[in-house]
């Protein structure tokens, strides 16, 4: 008996792409952040994170539960003049996504 | 093609043999190791545009343009934790060459490696709590007796009835999120126990985690080797504990240590 089939017994199993969620959340929300002028930016990098978060917590669902990654985590928020469009890019994204923006969100 | 850069899975001790035979995140570029000092980077050439492309396409809706590479990231560092500690970087950490792989492995060394450090000996696991509504829809209805009560009235075909099945729907609503996260919490932390460090992630939606049952607890835990026994005895016995709530606990793992890294330590002192 295959570990596959052992776990296929389990209630509420998922069909396929079993594991997807926690490899997304690890290797774009967690791991070491190097930035600086030794990294080359791969472009919409951080557009594609965010989008991925949204994936992996609805923006409500998240704060909800008092979290807002993209203000707070350094790679994104130390972005200083970037830092606006990456508002404006969010809430295209938001929209896309069909998630109603409510309110502001609070900087600082 | 000229642009050929340097993509970085993580960093590991010096001195440990970690396995290259396993596919990068470009089938064409084998893995490679650069060392500096007491540190070893384990790393890919890539071409830099094409990664470009396929992150944009991704960014534009096609998930699928970047999950192999996801997948393939998690996968050479899952591989080369086998070996030894391994300190696992973001994806998408890219430098110009081999040079620059070693700058950034000399002046970051001293955090990398107080990072490393703290992971030694220890793999990250993941446990994700599951409940089944029926089942704790059944449980909270035995402990709550004025649910039973509500739920006369609201059978009852005067004008109050609708209101009580409000009342009721409420009153059900807010005793089972307090049974869950009473669940959710006692899980957490009887299995962080068993760590040396802990996190709780948000639980995942449906739409991703495809599970048909809420996911009530998302945790990551940072494990001892000598104490995998006992992690995975915790989360049978909490389980069994929590039978008549519904409760379907899933171990996922081992992981490279994600969840454990300090990201701003090594970010700080940028440029």
């Amino acid at each position: 008996v295959s570990i596959q089939q052992d776990t296929n017994r389990l209630p509420g199993r998922p069909a396929e792409g079993q594991g997807l969620a926690d490899i997304l959340e690890r290797v774009l929300d967690k791991g070491i952040v190097i930035a600086g002028d030794i990294t080359i930016n791969v472009l919409d990098i951080e557009l594609l994170t965010i989008k991925l978060r949204l994936l992996i917590a609805s923006v409500d669902k998240a704060r909800e539960m008092g979290i807002n990654w993209w203000e707070s985590d350094p790679a994104l928020s130390n972005g200083g003049a970037k830092a606006g469009d990456l508002e404006q890019r969010l809430q295209r994204l938001e929209s896309a996504a069909g998630i109603e923006a409510k309110g502001k969100r609070g900087r600082d | 093609v000229t642009d050929h850069a340097v993509y970085v899975y993580g960093v590991a001790p010096a001195g440990v043999a970690v396995p290259l035979d396993t596919q990068g995140i470009d089938p064409g570029s084998a893995l490679e190791t650069v060392e500096s000092g007491e540190l070893v980077a384990l790393v890919s050439g890539v071409d830099e545009a094409a990664l470009e492309r396929r992150v944009e396409d991704a960014a534009g809706g096609e998930l699928a343009a970047v999950e192999p590479l996801l997948r393939a990231h998690e996968r050479v560092l899952s591989r080369a934790q086998e070996a030894g500690a391994i300190l696992p970087f973001r994806f998408g950490i890219v430098v110009r060459n081999h040079d620059d792989v070693r700058r950034l492995l000399d002046e970051r060394g001293a955090d990398l490696r107080a990072q490393l450090d703290r992971l030694q000996d220890a793999r990250e696991w993941g446990v994700k709590g599951l409940v089944a509504r029926d089942a704790l829809e059944a449980f909270v209805t035995r402990q709550s007796p004025v649910l039973d009560e509500l739920a006369r009235e609201a059978a009852e075909g005067t004008g109050s009835a609708f209101f009580a099945r409000k009342r009721l729907e409420q009153k059900l609503d807010s005793l089972l999120r307090e049974a869950a996260a009473d669940v959710a919490a006692t899980a957490h932390d009887r299995i962080a126990a068993c760590a040396r460090d802990a996190a709780m992630n948000p639980p995942q939606p449906r739409e991703l985690s495809g599970y048909a049952d809420e996911m009530i607890l998302n945790g990551a835990y940072l494990v001892e080797r000598r104490c995998e026994r006992a992690l995975a005895a915790a989360v049978s016995e909490l389980e069994a504990e929590f039978a008549d709530r519904g409760l379907h606990l899933e171990l996922t793992g081992p992981w490279p240590p994600f969840n454990f890294v300090d990201v701003s330590a090594a970010s700080a002192s940028a440029g």
